[in-house]
C-alpha cells in the first residue's frame, strides 16, 4: 500500500535542537525558592546500620530536612508493574526495596538518609556531618555461591528469587539421537545504562496541593509508588515527563521518584534533586550478568535435535525487575531456530551486588550470546558453514518456539541474513600482525509486554480551529522518536501535512494513559490508540466534508490539510474552514481511543508452555573485526543490520534506533562492565567505565525489510530493542573466529583476545 | 577484599616481639606514613595515616581495636579509618602470628584491606599496588627494629 508520509525519511524536529544542547532537560529547571536535595548512600555492600546520628547535619545553618527511613510514611517500595503482573509470580517473591534503608543495608549506594537544603553546597557539607555507625555483615558476591547451602541470606527467605523452566519434548531422547553435541559456558558482566543525563527531577506541592514531580522518566505511572510510600490518594501525585536525556531501561524503575517526592512533601517546599555520575553508577539498577551453560546436539546433516541451558542471573539485592527479565532470557533461549527437545532451567538469584533491572533487550542479549556461539560452536564440529547451519534451522511460519507458541507469519530470517552478510561488502585480508574476520548474530527479540499483563494504551487525537492537530498521549519519548512517530500517523490519516501536527503531554494526570515507554511497546500500542483516534477524527472530517461539498463520504480526499471531491480538485475545502464548519454545526472534531494488545492466559510454570508474547521481531547483525594478534586490541571496522521492522513509519527513526542500538552493543562486546570487589564498584566514573564514542564506530549499514506483518500500526514491528540483540554475539563470533579459540566471556577485552591467540579458550568446549 | 601477606623472621623470642607489638609507641614509627599516635585505652589506639597514591594524597583518622589475643602467638586487630575531605573510609583486620623458630621468632602477618567511597573507586590497581608496598615497607620495618638488638 502507498502512503505518503509513512516509511518516508523525516527528520525530527527535536533533532537539531538537541545536537545544538538546546532542550531544556529536568535538570535545567528551577522554580524560585527551590531546596537542593542529596542523598547519603552506604558506602559498604552488607551491614548492619546501628546507628544514624544527623544531629550535626540538622543544625547546619540552611539544612531543612534531614530524613531517615523513620521519616517515610510505607518505607517499603513494590516491585509490581501496572497490569497484573503479579498473576504469573507463583511463589513467594520477596519483592519491596526500603525507600531509605531501615536497619541494614544490602548493596554499596543503597539510600540511609535524605537531605534538603538551601544550596548544593550545603547540602553535600550536611551530608559529611551525618553520622552512620555500620557493622560490616558477610556478604554475597556471586550468584552460584548464593545459591550454595549455607550462604548469608540477602533477604529472609533464601537467595532464589525466581525460576523458570522450560520442558519440550525429551530431551534425553534428543540428545540420544545426536551426532554431534557441543556444550559451552558463557560469562556476562553488570553494565551500566550511562545515559547521559543521569537521574534527574524537581517537585513542587501545586495551589491544589497536588505534588508534582517533572522527572527524568520512562515511566509516569510511579506516581503510584510516590503516592504509596507518602500515604497519599494517587490523584495526589502527579507525574510530568521532562524531555528525557537517555533512558534504555535504567529509567524504568523508579529513580529520584520517592525520594524526590519524601523531601518535597516533608518540606513543604520545590526541591531538585540530581544524581552525580558516581552516584548513578552505584544507584540505580544495572544489566543483569549472566552464566550461561548451554548443551545443544544435532544430526550430521546440521538439523537442531536438543538443547539444554542453565542460566543464572545476578538480581542484585532486590528484586526490581529481574523475575521478568528471566522470562524474557527463558522465551529467548533457544534463538531463533527449530529445536524439538528442549529443557531450559533459569534462576535469578539474590547478591549482595548492585541491583540488576531493565535494560534495553531485557535479558535477551543474554540468550543471544549463547545461542548463536553454539551454533558457530556446532558449525564448526560439524565443519559446516555457519550461515548454511542456521539456514537449516531457522524458525519458518508454522513453527513453534521452545514454549509450543506457533509463529503466524513469516520471519523472513535467512534473507536478514544473507542480505546482512552480503552488505559487509568484498571480503577483505589481514596484514601484518592485523587478522580480519567476520561472524554475525541472529536474533529473535520480543516486542510489547507478556500477553497476560493485557496491556493497553490510551490516546487523544483533536483538531484545532486553524486546522492543525494535537495528539494527547502520555507516552514519555526516550529519544527513539517515539513522540513523532505518533504525530507521523496522524498526519498519514488525516491528510495533512506532519509539521502541522504536535505531539503534548507526558503527564500522568493531563493525558490519556500510555503506559511505560519500555519494552519496545510504544510504537505498538500508542502508535495503535493514536491510529484509532486519528481514524475517528477523519471519520467526522469525511462526514463535514461530505455535507459542505455535496458529495458521498467515500467520494472524499483529505491531503494536505484540505478536503476535496475524488476526481474534482476544485472542489475543495481548506482544514482550517472545515473544522470551524464542523464546531459551529456541533460535530466532534477529536476522538478520545483505547487499543488493547490481545491477551493469553500466563505459560504454564512447570513447562514454559503458552503464549507469553503477541509477536517478535526477527533480524541479523553482521560484523567485520580487525584484531592485532600482538596485542590483542580488537576494532570493529564493518556493521551491517537487516530486520523485518513490519512497516517503515519514519525511516530516520528506525535506522536511528539500529545504528544506536548496535553502537551500544558494541560497548558491551567489547568495552563495558561494572568491576565489583565484595559488591563495591571499582569503576564508578568514566574514566574507568568506558563507552563507545564516535571514533570507536563503524559504518553501519542498515537494510530494513518490511513485511507488514507486524500487530503495530501499518503493520509495523518495535525495532527499539531487537536493534541490539545480536551485536554482542555477531562480535563474538567474529573475534573467536579470528583468535581461532572460542571467547565466550564479556567484554572481549584485549587480555581475553591474547589468552584465546593463545590457545587458551575461555570456556570449556565438546564437540564429538 | 584485598588480603596482604608477609612471613619473615626476626631475632628476638616470641615474647619480646609480642611486648614490641603491643607497645603502640614502639610499633607506630614501624608503619609507614603514621603520627600522632594517641592512646584510648588498653585496647585502643589512634593514629593519622598519611598516604600518597598517584596524584591523590589521603589522610585517614584511624581507630584501631585489638579485638583478639593469645599471648605470645596470635594478635588480631581491626581498624577503621576515615578521610572526610575526599570522602574516603578505610576498614583494616590484621592477624599476626608468631611461630618459635631457633633463637627467633617467625612472624606471619595477614592484612584485610577494604578501600570505600571515591579513594577505592579510582585508579584501584595502583591502590592495591601501593597497599602491598605499605605492608611490605612495614613488615621490614618490624624487623629492622627488633633485628637492632634494641629491644626490651
Amino acid at each position: 500500500m502507498a502512503y505518503r508520509i509513512i516509511g518516508s525519511a523525516q527528520p525530527r524536529p527535536d533533532a537539531w535542537e538537541k545536537i545544538r544542547g538546546r532542550p531544556i532537560y529536568a535538570g535545567d529547571l528551577a522554580v524560585a525558592g527551590m531546596l537542593h536535595g542529596r542523598i547519603v548512600r552506604s558506602p559498604y555492600a552488607s551491614a548492619r546500620i546501628a546507628r544514624i546520628d544527623t544531629a550535626r547535619a540538622r543544625a547546619l545553618e540552611g539544612v531543612v530536612a534531614v530524613l531517615t527511613g523513620d521519616d517515610v510514611p510505607q518505607n517499603a517500595l513494590r516491585m509490581e508493574l501496572p497490569g497484573r503482573m503479579a498473576e504469573a509470580t507463583a511463589g513467594a517473591v520477596v519483592a519491596t526495596q526500603p525507600v531509605l534503608a531501615h536497619d541494614r543495608v544490602r548493596f554499596q549506594g543503597e539510600p540511609v538518609v535524605a537531605i534538603a537544603a538551601e544550596s548544593p553546597e550545603i547540602a553535600a557539607e550536611a551530608a559529611d556531618l551525618v553520622r552512620v555507625d555500620y557493622e560490616p555483615l558477610p556478604g554475597v558476591y556471586d550468584p552460584l555461591e548464593a545459591l550454595a547451602p549455607g550462604a548469608p541470606s540477602v533477604h529472609d527467605g533464601g537467595n532464589l528469587l525466581r525460576a523458570w523452566h522450560i520442558r519440550k519434548g525429551d530431551t534425553a531422547e534428543g540428545f540420544r539421537r545426536s551426532e554431534v553435541v557441543v556444550e559451552r559456558t558463557y560469562r556476562t558482566p553488570f553494565v551500566d545504562h550511562v545515559y547521559l543525563e543521569t537521574e534527574t527531577g524537581i517537585g513542587w506541592i501545586d495551589a491544589e496541593g497536588v505534588l508534582v514531580l517533572r522527572v527524568s522518566t520512562q515511566v509516569l505511572e510511579h506516581f503510584r509508588d510516590v503516592a504509596d510510600i507518602l500515604r497519599l490518594p494517587h490523584s495526589r501525585v502527579r507525574i510530568e515527563g521532562a524531555y528525557l536525556g537517555g533512558g534504555f531501561g535504567g529509567k524504568e524503575d523508579v529513580t529520584v521518584e520517592c525520594l524526590l517526592g519524601l523531601l518535597v512533601w516533608k518540606t513543604r517546599r520545590p526541591v531538585q534533586l540530581v544524581f552525580s555520575r558516581e552516584e548513578s553508577f552505584i544507584g540505580h539498577g544495572k544489566r543483569h550478568p549472566y552464566i550461561l551453560r548451554y548443551r545443544t546436539g544435532a544430526t550430521r546433516a546440521g538439523d537442531l535435535v536438543a538443547l539444554e541451558a542453565d542460566l543464572v542471573s545476578d538480581s542484585g539485592a532486590y528484586a526490581a525487575l529481574s523475575p521478568w527479565v528471566l522470562l524474557y532470557s527463558l522465551v529467548t533461549a533457544t534463538g531463533p531456530y527449530r529445536v524439538p527437545h528442549v529443557r531450559v532451567d533459569a534462576r535469578t538469584v539474590y547478591t549482595n551486588n548492585p541491583i540488576a533491572s531493565a535494560y534495553r533487550t531485557f535479558g535477551s542479549i543474554q540468550t543471544c550470546v549463547a545461542y548463536e556461539g553454539q551454533m558457530d560452536a556446532l558449525a564448526e564440529a560439524l565443519g559446516m558453514d555457519p550461515l548454511a547451519l542456521r539456514e537449516r534451522n531457522f524458525l519458518r511460519r508454522g513453527d513453534s518456539i521452545a514454549t509450543g507458541q506457533v509463529l503466524e507469519s513469516e520471519p523472513m530470517l535467512a534473507e536478514t541474513m544473507r542480505k546482512a552478510w552480503d552488505a559487509l561488502g568484498p571480503a577483505r585480508r589481514g596484514q601484518g600482525p592485523v587478522r580480519v574476520a567476520r561472524g554475525l548474530g541472529a536474533s529473535f527479540t520480543p516486542y510489547g509486554r507478556m500477553c497476560w499483563t493485557r496491556d493497553s494504551a490510551s490516546a487523544w487525537v483533536g483538531m484545532e480551529l486553524d486546522g492543525t492537530a494535537v495528539v494527547r498521549c502520555a507516552a514519555p519519548d526516550v529519544g527513539g522518536g517515539q513522540t513523532f512517530s505518533l504525530c507521523t500517523i496522524t498526519a498519514e490519516v488525516l491528510g495533512m501535512p506532519l509539521e502541522q501536527v504536535n505531539a503534548v503531554g507526558r503527564d500522568s494526570h493531563f493525558t490519556p494513559r500510555a503506559g511505560t515507554t519500555t519494552a519496545t511497546r510504544q510504537l505498538l500500542m500508542s502508535g495503535n490508540a493514536v491510529l484509532k483516534a486519528a481514524r475517528e477524527v477523519r471519520r467526522h472530517l469525511v462526514d463535514q466534508a461530505a455535507e459542505m461539498l455535496e458529495a458521498g463520504t467515500a467520494d472524499i480526499e483529505l491531503a494536505d490539510g484540505r478536503a476535496h471531491v475524488r476526481g474534482a480538485p476544485d472542489r475543495v475545502v481548506a482544514f482550517s474552514a472545515l473544522v470551524k464548519a464542523a464546531t459551529a454545526a456541533g460535530r466532534p472534531v477529536q476522538a478520545l481511543d483505547k487499543y488493547d494488545a490481545p491477551s493469553a492466559p500466563t505459560i504454564d510454570p512447570q513447562t514454559g508452555q503458552g503464549k507469553p508474547f503477541n509477536d517478535y521481531t526477527f533480524g541479523t547483525q553482521a560484523v567485520e573485526v580487525e584484531v592485532d594478534e600482538e596485542t590483542g586490541q580488537t576494532r570493529v571496522t564493518r556493521l551491517a543490520a537487516c530486520y523485518d521492522v513490519g512497516q517503515v513509519i519514519n525511516r530516520q527513526s528506525v535506522e536511528g534506533q539500529i545504528e544506536g542500538g548496535a553502537i551500544q552493543g558494541l560497548g558491551h562486546a567489547l568495552l563495558e562492565e561494572v568491576i565489583l570487589e565484595e559488591g563495591v564498584s571499582k569503576n564508578p566514573h568514566l574514566l574507568d567505565y568506558r563507552i563507545p564514542t564516535t571514533l570507536d564506530a563503524p559504518p553501519v549499514v542498515t537494510v530494513l525489510l518490511e513485511s507488514g506483518h507486524g500487530l503495530g500500526p501499518f503493520g509495523a514491528k518495535g525495532i527499539g530493542e531487537p536493534a541490539m540483540t545480536p551485536t554482542p554475539a555477531a562480535v563474538m563470533n567474529a573475534v573467536s573466529r579470528a583468535a581461532g579459540a572460542p571467547i565466550a566471556q564479556f567484554p572481549i577485552t584485549a587480555e581475553r583476545v591474547l589468552a584465546a591467540l593463545k590457545g587458551r579458550s575461555t570456556s570449556e568446549m565438546r564437540g564429538d | 577484599m584485598p588480603r596482604f601477606e608477609e612471613r619473615f623472621t626476626v631475632q628476638a623470642l616470641p615474647e619480646t616481639v609480642w611486648g614490641f607489638l603491643l607497645d603502640p609507641n614502639r610499633l607506630a614509627p614501624c608503619i609507614p606514613g603514621c603520627e600522632g599516635l594517641e592512646i584510648v585505652d588498653a585496647r585502643r589506639y589512634a593514629m593519622r595515616l598519611t598516604v600518597k597514591v598517584g596524584f591523590l594524597s589521603t589522610s585517614q583518622a584511624i581507630v584501631m581495636e585489638i579485638v583478639e589475643e593469645d599471648p605470645p602467638r596470635r594478635l588480631v586487630s581491626k581498624g577503621h579509618g576515615e578521610d572526610k575531605l575526599i570522602g574516603s573510609q578505610v576498614d583494616v583486620r590484621t592477624t599476626l602470628e608468631l611461630t618459635p623458630e631457633g633463637e627467633g621468632t617467625r612472624v606471619a602477618y595477614t592484612s584485610d584491606v577494604r578501600v570505600l567511597g571515591r579513594l577505592g573507586s579510582i585508579g584501584d590497581a595502583v591502590m592495591k599496588s601501593k597497599a602491598g608496598q605499605l605492608a611490605a615497607e612495614f613488615a621490614r620495618n618490624v624487623k629492622a627494629a627488633l633485628d637492632s638488638g634494641k629491644p626490651q
